[in-house]
């Protein structure tokens, strides 16, 4: 199997992944601190923190929540602001992680939503944000990466828009974080949600949100924390306030463990493994008269290569994949909805095959040739 | 050959009415030569597992690969509670020991 949906969920994971987490079966999984201090230096909680701040330049890693992925982070960060009465200006290749909890609360009344558009590869230009915000925005909320066409907005300059229109700036790095740099510190984010199960190589289920310091949200769940039982409403400290429940600690250890191998291996070299292979699909098929490229050659993460076969429906080119050439893509809509017309694309969406640090050049040869073949099927539209 | 299972398709965006059968027994050249008696047969041999379609013009389309033991019935976008039962026995017409 050939496996291109990392953009969905990344497989394999690193083999320190997989240890890890297998080893995590062998004791049990709560911390062991209650006798003594000797472990609190090994405490995985708190080392994913560490890690994940030492990846996104944050601070104080005691501002990192974990939840179980970008949908509950971004939930908790749009439903924990203030924004009732406000506008929220998003994008149009926001996730629907992003449009639906906005769109709920915009139906409950509560808010008004601005959509600013995009270009024809999924990149919003800055000066649009700028000329969308109103006197009534609270909020800005941006893709930092288009999961669909791997487009990389510029958030560092987003974050001066937003921030000189005394808006929260929240960002969405479900596809970026693990993929390109991001510096919280520097780019002055307020709100940062992450998911651990892409290129962070992670488990599904486990994620993030960063909050800056002096940000304060609604939590979305209260309930046992395991300490300072004695109280009777949700303890005020950080990351606490955030995380009732039992943890997911086998997601943390995976996540702390994908977080290891990046720092390791090394970004710069992830990046350039990937940008090698976006190059290659550029070369081959990029002036194939039968297929339609809608992922950029610039402001890119080179993860995600979104096409299209001229005149065949996605889904059948990502069937055909499959059952044919046992080849995994992803074909639709992706969960972003807003995209498709600036795409130039009609209801059925795109394929997208995304590539990992894992994939091999013999592996996006071969992608390369199954897709050349495929467009030999009699078009159908 | 038998239908051992049928399941829609939700979410499927070449037709809204799609159906997969679980078959019986893998795929053979043989069996999608069978289903080619139904209408036109596109055949494509030169792919790493052979993939196949048969349209049945004004019908329904069939698609599948060699090997598996899933076929995908297209069926037409405006036809509620199509009737698939004279597929169903055309496929189970085909003697999968012969």
């Amino acid at each position: 199997m050939i496996y291109l949906n990392n953009a969905a969920t990344s497989f394999p994971k690193p083999k320190e992944v997989q240890d890890a987490v297998i080893a995590s079966f062998s004791g049990p999984l709560v911390h062991s601190s209650r006798t003594g201090l000797e472990h609190e230096d090994d405490d995985i909680v708190y080392l994913c923190r560490t890690r994940l701040a030492d990846l996104f330049n944050i601070e104080d890693p005691l501002q990192i929540v974990f939840t179980s992925g970008s949908t509950e982070a971004l939930n908790l960060a749009i439903k924990g602001l203030p924004l009732n009465g406000s506008n929220v200006v998003i994008t149009a290749i926001e996730h629907n992680s992003v449009i639906r909890p906005l769109k709920t609360l915009e139906k409950e009344g509560k808010i008004s939503v601005t959509v600013v558009e995009c270009d024809r590869n999924g990149y919003v230009y800055p000066e649009q944000i700028a000329q969308a915000i109103r006197d009534d925005t609270r909020a800005v909320v941006v893709n930092h990466c288009s999961n669909v066409t791997g487009a990389v907005l510029d958030i560092a300059e987003i974050s001066k828009i937003a921030h000189s229109a005394g808006a929260y700036f929240i960002v969405d790095a479900s596809q970026s974080a693990g993929a390109i740099p991001i510096d919280c510190k520097s780019w002055d984010i307020d709100l940062l949600a992450f998911t651990g199960h892409k290129s962070l190589f992670g488990l599904q289920g486990i994620g993030g949100l960063y909050i800056k310091k002096g940000i304060e949200l609604k939590p979305l769940k209260v309930g046992g924390t395991g300490i300072l039982s004695e109280l009777l409403l949700q303890p005020e400290g950080m990351p606490i306030h955030y995380e009732a429940g039992t943890p997911n600690t086998p997601g943390i250890i995976s996540l702390y463990a994908g977080v290891q191998f990046i720092l390791q291996t090394g970004l710069d070299r992830i990046i350039e493994h990937k940008r090698k292979l976006y190059q290659i699909l550029f070369d081959e098929l990029g002036d194939n008269a039968d297929i339609e490229i809608y992922s950029p050659q610039n402001h890119t993460s080179y993860s995600n290569f979104c096409f299209n076969v001229k005149q065949m429906v996605p889904e059948e080119v990502g069937y055909v994949l499959e059952a044919s050439f046992d080849i995994w893509v992803r074909t639709g809509l992706h969960c972003a909805p807003l995209l498709l017309p600036y795409l130039g694309v009609d209801s059925w969406g795109t394929v997208r095959a995304s590539h990992s640090y894992f994939t091999t050049e013999e592996e996006i040869y071969k992608f390369i040739d199954a897709v050349k073949k495929i467009t030999q099927i009699p078009k159908r539209k | 050959m038998k239908v051992v299972k049928q399941k829609k398709v939700d979410d499927c965006f070449e037709s809204s009415n799609t159906v997969d059968f679980l078959l019986s027994s893998p795929i053979t050249k043989e069996f999608v030569e069978h289903l080619g008696k139904l209408g036109k047969l596109l055949l494509f041999e030169e792919f790493d597992i052979p993939y196949f379609k048969v349209i049945v013009k004004g019908e329904y389309t069939i698609k599948g690969s060699f090997g598996r033991k899933t076929i995908r019935i297209l069926l037409p976008e405006d036809v509620e509670n199509y009737s698939l039962e004279p597929l169903v026995q055309h496929i189970e017409h085909f003697k999968t020991e012969r």
